[in-house]
């Protein structure tokens, strides 16, 4: 069997007497996509969070590609492209120095710019590239995340509510980088609660309540009215 | 509807103060004031007399020199100042002249203001000689108070005045000529050696008249410059309102434009703290409230000690003053230069240290910078050749407060971590209250050592402010050692990190 790229057993994370995230068990298979959902609060964001080694895990294992994300966070971290949920830029950088800062501490060889440009293209970002950050509308903000999360071709895509505020442009465009992110192996990850997005997108969807799994099932066994139902039911 | 709404507000922010240390500390800083405006009074009346006719004289210029302070502070800070950013309340109906009254409360929450205020109380008590009658200096002190209220009010009129002119370009450039205007006029005034006789014109002697009369018991002259300053209070009052609601409602075409502008893509850099660097100075001179903090530290104290000639043993204050002024432009909270970026910077593959080496750096650069720029100015009209003592205890300085403002920096912004966007004019790395205990640890400390390091040019030796230089170095960067570590701490940089980027 192909090991898991993202692996979380027995995951714990509090914060202080608030427990976010309890008990859980997750594994990303190379080249698939899981939904996160669940309602506000549920730990999803939390999960990410521990994924790309921002916040250190209470207790449990995290494994991202094998690696052991508290023993080599670099190393981990150097596997992931991350889209963390709200904000996520630095207000008086523009797009392309945060590229170019990504590039630089992922250590990207030069021909970077190629990809870069690319992508800002693909996101219709290509105009505001020079411009700071903190003038951005919020979706334009969203879109720019999953550009600096798509640059290095990660092994693992983790995207936090990647279409919040999103026109359906670059609904479309976040679709085409999962998938090919997808068809190039990689794990992906995605936390949303727009249901019939992450139908669209994944293979499997986990459903979180209380920071603790409370579901999961092929992701188009949620499609549809009678899923929605399902989903609902599942939440309460 | 102000009575109900601005208590609330305070409440408000009395709540989000999380911390009961700092809830202590806010509360002795409420007690410092009132406490060290009675020492004030009583050391004026039990100080000896010999001196008195001279502070006699000199009283109008003090009270000239607070109605200064009192115009320029706010302007300094951007504008009229706010319990809450003017974003986090935007969902709340409040009325313009909350915004003017929660100014006015904020205002004092500046050492600046709470020392000179602390001097005049001192003044007016010591020329109000004690034995004159039972009333005398009760009657002299309530000019005084009416005297600060109304200067004050004053400055937060002019303030959100001038917030309201510089909504658009026209108004902008109108506000640069007339602070270039001014500065010139300070320079000529200098120059020309006119300083005596704009000062023996000063619009205050009717005051300190008063104060006097008032000392005297004699109560017609007392009661007619007081009821004249009651009416004025009244008058700045109803003016503030107004022009904080038309300052409020006037549509802006600078915060947009300016963030809006494209900017020239530079060379990348080859190392990885040096494209870190690249990212944090340029947040530093793209933040509008940085850029204008950091040319009024540079330009004003160094102009002020031109202004004065100070002699080359006392220029170390002055350096002094402006390192703990420029550590509190951003470097009590460091990591909020990040804001929401720092989430997506803490996940990328580089040793963590470097994102606080680069921001040390940073704030190093900056200290070091507007001291060096503010010693330089002062020297301008500075007597003479600076001896070896003098020059070794005006770079020791330099060097001491800075690894002092360092050091106590990175312990804060690790500490007392929060959001905070640096965009508007008037925004600050942390709430007001906190500001001015911030203000207090770092200028206190500051000072003092600026006052060491002139004492020691006085020796005559180079050895004994490089002593004094070392050992406060060496005491810095075990400070600063003891933040790295704590940096180091995975659970530590996230709690920042989830600080900084989402309050």
């Amino acid at each position: 069997m192909v090991p898991a790229q993202v692996e979380t057993i027995g995951l714990r994370v509090a914060f202080g007497p608030v427990v976010a995230v309890e008990q859980l068990d997750l594994a990303v298979q190379p080249g698939t996509a899981v939904a996160l959902v669940g309602r506000n609060g549920a730990g999803k964001s939390t999960t990410l969070r521990v994924l790309a080694g921002v916040l250190p895990p209470t207790a449990g294992e995290v494994r991202i590609a094998g690696i052991d994300v508290t023993r080599d966070p670099a190393a981990a971290k150097a596997q992931v492209g991350y889209c963390p949920d709200v904000g996520g830029l630095i207000p008086r950088a523009t797009p392309w120095e945060h590229l170019a800062l990504a590039a630089k501490l992922r250590g990207l060889r030069p021909g970077w710019q190629e990809r870069a440009t690319s992508l800002l293209d693909r996101f219709d970002l290509l105009g505001a590239a020079n411009r700071i950050t903190a003038g951005f509308s919020h979706g334009m903000g969203r879109r720019l995340s999953v550009v600096l999360a798509a640059l290095h071709s990660p092994t693992v895509l983790l995207l936090d509510e990647p279409f919040d505020g999103v026109d359906p442009l670059g609904v479309e465009a976040t679709l085409e980088v999962i998938a090919e992110a997808r068809a190039a192996g990689a794990a992906v990850v995605v936390s949303t609660h727009l249901l019939a997005l992450a139908v669209a997108c994944c293979d499997e969807a986990v459903v979180l309540r209380g920071g603790r799994v409370v579901g999961a099932a092929p992701a188009t066994q949620l499609a549809g009215p009678v899923g929605e139902q399902h989903y609902r039911s599942l939440l309460s | 509807m102000n009575r109900a709404q601005l208590p609330e507000l305070v409440r408000l922010r009395w709540r989000m103060v999380r911390s009961e240390r700092v809830r202590l500390g806010l509360l002795l800083l409420a007690a410092l004031l009132p406490g060290l405006l009675c020492g004030a009074v009583i050391a004026g009346q039990l100080a000896p007399r010999g001196a008195s006719l001279d502070t006699t004289l000199l009283a109008p210029t003090a009270f000239l020199g607070f109605a200064v302070l009192a115009l320029v502070a706010p302007l300094a800070a951007g504008g009229g100042n706010e319990l809450f950013p003017p974003d986090q309340l935007v969902a709340f109906p409040l009325r313009p002249s909350t915004d003017f009254a929660a100014s006015l409360l904020v205002a004092p929450l500046n050492l600046a203001w709470m020392s000179q205020f602390v001097v005049l109380f001192g003044v007016t008590s010591f020329v109000t000689a004690p034995g004159r009658g039972d009333y005398g200096l009760g009657l002299a002190l309530v000019t005084t108070l009416v005297y600060v209220s109304v200067v004050t009010t004053a400055g937060q009129a002019v303030a959100w005045a001038v917030i309201g002119v510089r909504q658009r370009a026209r108004g902008r450039q109108a506000v640069w000529l007339l602070a270039a205007a001014i500065a010139v006029a300070a320079v000529a005034i200098v120059r020309y050696h006119a300083g005596r006789a704009v000062l023996d014109r000063s619009p205050t002697a009717p005051v300190v008249h008063a104060v006097l009369s008032g000392g005297n018991e004699q109560l017609g002259p007392w009661l007619s410059c007081t009821a004249t300053l009651a009416a004025l209070l009244v008058v700045f009052v109803r003016v503030g309102n107004r022009t904080c609601a038309w300052a409020l409602r006037r549509p802006g075409d600078g915060h947009r434009s300016h963030e809006s502008r494209p900017r020239q893509r530079r060379p990348d850099r080859k190392g990885e703290l040096a494209a870190l660097l690249q990212v944090d100075r340029a947040n530093v001179w793209r933040s509008a409230p940085l850029r204008r903090g950091l040319l009024v530290l540079t330009l004003v104290p160094g102009l002020v000690a031109a202004g004065a000639a100070l002699e080359w043993a006392s220029l170390a204050v002055v350096p002094a003053l402006v390192t703990a002024g420029a550590g509190l432009l951003f470097g009590v909270n460091m990591f909020c230069l990040d804001a929401g970026g720092a989430t997506w910077l803490a996940s990328l593959p580089c040793r963590p240290r470097l994102a606080i080496v680069s921001k040390i750096v940073v704030l190093g650069e900056t200290v070091v910078g507007s001291a060096l720029i503010a010693a330089i100015a002062g020297s301008l009209r500075t007597q003479g050749s600076p001896t070896a003592a003098d020059v070794a205890a005006l770079l020791g300085c330099v060097v001491s407060c800075t690894m002092f403002v360092l050091a106590t920096c990175a312990r804060l912004s690790l500490t007392r971590p929060g959001r905070a966007e640096l965009r508007g004019n008037r925004d600050t790395p942390a709430p007001p209250a906190a500001m001015a205990v911030y203000s207090i640890r770092l200028a206190t400390v500051t000072t003092l050592i600026g006052l060491v390091f002139g004492q020691a040019a006085r020796l005559d030796s180079w050895l004994v402010p490089a002593v004094f230089t070392t050992a406060i170095t060496v005491l810095g960067g075990l400070s600063l050692a003891r933040s790295l570590r704590r940096w180091d701490d995975p659970a530590s940089r996230a709690s920042v990190v989830a600080a900084v980027s989402s309050g």
